[in-house]
């Protein structure tokens, strides 16, 4: 049986049950108890704000189980919550961002004192930085599900202009060719052929075939930072060898294909493989 | 449209075609189960009292924690809370147990008392038979179709009991079996074509039952409280107040789930008994006066329980 707590009044009872929880010269009876009737207070509600923001009842289970874990340790919550407010569902939204955003693998790092990448604390989570990891992974989620599925669909030319045009968006790290050969459509062992092919070649000698294995696998290695962020659309234009205009109607073309793609295939993708 | 835009009108459009929210406020019975048991089981880790004192040949033991597997299901079953007791997919399975497996008792109370252990029953309290206030399995299952819900949670009390006892001696199967057709011919006018269905049948009528999101609290409390009841009475006949005193023990720790304010259809009648008899598991328990008191108590809590 859930508890019903209005917004507008102090939550007394939960604080006295924090208190119960931390004191050492309770029994072990009383302090149980207490726990438990703090996570009865309050366990539809954690579900309620989880599940405002991740849809998959099986990861909302999780995040909530995760939650708990977290919050019912009595001195740790006797030490963050030392304040008494009356106001624990404010303090517990903390922990819930927190939770959601280790569950999407989205966990903000931060530099401890001995100069190591450790995860920030829980109460460093703003609702505006879990707003922007669960886009972020929701990105993910239609890059890797719709994106990336359907780049073999477009036209050659217009394909090796939006990947290369896109390229630090949509490959997390460099590509393998197996990947690169998915995108395109085509065996591994065809681009392998390919890519050996175009590496006995000058870059503007390739095919349309061979740069759109050659470019992506090869991404690092040719690209010129410094050009790049001069002028990305004339350089990159010049690297697969088409004009600027021409590259500039390619990518348009490519992105207006791949949204109309996205909105088709949305409702499609899989469950849990879009939070957000 | 420069890259940021493409990306941005991509997540804009991810966004208008999320799924409609879940009315995950209201996530399924079965999993809000499922997190109660893990929260639980976290916070039995912090505060750890994992062991109940038994008294056995008039000493003082302790009894070992049960460990993992059905046993352990079983155990944590009967340690959760009220409100989710009976919710889980665990549960539910054990539930079933507990319906078909009851004619065993019979057996195992003659020849295997050791497992009542596993419920964490005293001892003594078995030793001195107060378990025998079980009734018949053919009773009891059919009693779980009764209209009337304080007869049906009396059932299940009852079978899930016995069923304890009986897993606990690993010879549930033929017995489950003869028990879930005979359930199902009592409820159907029916014979079961085969033991399969006449095991849907119970599993069916447990979830029905299961989801009086009260069943869990009597099913604790009542047995905590027919135990204490027994173990007085019969203190009364031999002053032998050892048994009673753990009954009283055993009542407590069941009681740790109980919250009188998560319950407020409870008679206040009812509170008023449970705490007295919370402050009487930690007194001295010796004049016939004091026995009598319980005997009371509990026999009012017995009829407001109903």
């Amino acid at each position: 049986m859930q508890m019903s707590i209005n917004q507008n009044e102090l939550d007394t009872e939960s604080d006295e049950l924090i208190g119960i929880m931390a004191d050492n010269n309770r029994t072990s009876v009383e302090r149980t108890r207490a726990s438990q009737q703090l996570y009865h207070r309050h366990a539809a509600w954690v579900v309620q704000q989880v599940g405002k923001k991740i849809y998959n009842p099986d990861d909302v289970q999780d995040i909530a189980q995760t939650v708990w874990m977290m919050v019912l340790q009595p001195e740790k919550l006797d030490r963050d919550y030392k304040n008494r407010n009356g106001k624990f569902r404010a303090y517990l939204r903390a922990p819930v961002r927190w939770a959601i955003l280790k569950h999407i693998d989205k966990l903000p790092f931060t530099i401890n004192d001995a100069g190591e990448k450790a995860p920030v604390l829980y109460t460093d989570i703003n609702e505006t930085m879990l707003e922007e990891s669960l886009d972020s992974n929701m990105l993910e989620g239609v890059i890797e599900n719709i994106i990336k599925p359907n780049l073999k669909s477009i036209e050659l030319k217009s394909r090796n202009v939006y990947v290369v045009n896109e390229y630090e968006v949509i490959f997390e790290t460099d590509p393998s060719l197996t990947e690169v050969a998915a995108i395109n459509g085509i065996e591994e062992s065809e681009a392998t052929r390919l890519l050996k092919n175009a590496g006995r070649k000058v870059p503007d000698a390739c095919s349309d075939e061979e740069v759109s294995v050659y470019l992506p696998v090869k991404y690092k290695s040719l690209i010129d930072p410094v050009e790049l962020n001069a002028s990305s659309g004339r350089y990159l234009a010049g690297l697969i060898g088409i004009s600027e205009s021409a590259f500039r109607k390619r990518l348009h073309g490519a992105r207006k294909f791949l949204l109309e793609t996205v909105r088709q295939n949305l409702p499609a993708m899989p469950e849990g493989s879009r939070n957000g | 449209m420069d890259s940021n835009s493409f990306w941005k009108e991509v997540i804009a459009i991810a966004r208008l075609n999320k799924p409609d929210p879940q009315p995950v406020e209201q996530l399924s019975e079965r999993r809000m189960a499922e997190i109660e048991s893990s929260v639980f089981a976290h916070i039995e880790k912090q505060f750890p009292d994992d062991t109940v004192a038994t008294v056995e040949s008039g000493k003082a033991t302790s009894v070992e924690p049960v460990g993992n597997g059905l046993l352990a299901q079983i155990k944590t079953l009967f340690q959760r809370p009220f409100t989710g007791g009976l919710t889980g997919a665990p549960a539910l399975s054990f539930a079933m147990f507990a319906l078909l497996c009851a004619g065993a008792l019979t057996i195992m109370l003659t020849y295997n008392r050791q497992v009542d252990s596993y419920l964490d029953i005293p001892q003594s309290v078995t030793t001195a038979g107060l378990d025998q206030y079980i009734e018949s399995p053919q009773n009891g299952t059919r009693a779980l179709t009764a209209a009337q819900p304080s007869i049906r949670r009396s059932a299940f009390l009852t079978g899930i009991t016995r069923a304890d006892l009986d897993i606990a001696g690993e010879s549930e199967s033929e017995i489950a079996r003869e028990i879930a057709i005979h359930f199902h011919q009592t409820t159907n006018n029916t014979a079961a074509d085969s033991p399969e269905i006449a095991l849907e049948t119970v599993q069916a009528q447990v979830a029905r039952f299961s989801s009086d999101e009260n069943a869990g609290l009597w099913l604790k409390q009542g047995y905590a409280v027919e135990v204490t009841h027994l173990a007085a009475k019969r203190s009364l006949t031999d002053m032998n107040t050892g048994v009673l005193t753990d009954a009283l023990a055993f009542f407590k720790k069941q009681a740790m789930h109980f919250s009188a304010e998560n319950h407020v259809d409870l008679a206040p009648q009812y509170v008023k008994n449970h705490e007295l008899l919370i402050n009487a598991a930690a007194t001295d328990i010796t004049t016939p006066e004091q026995i009598q008191e319980i005997v009371t108590i509990t026999h009012n809590m017995k009829v407001l329980i109903q």
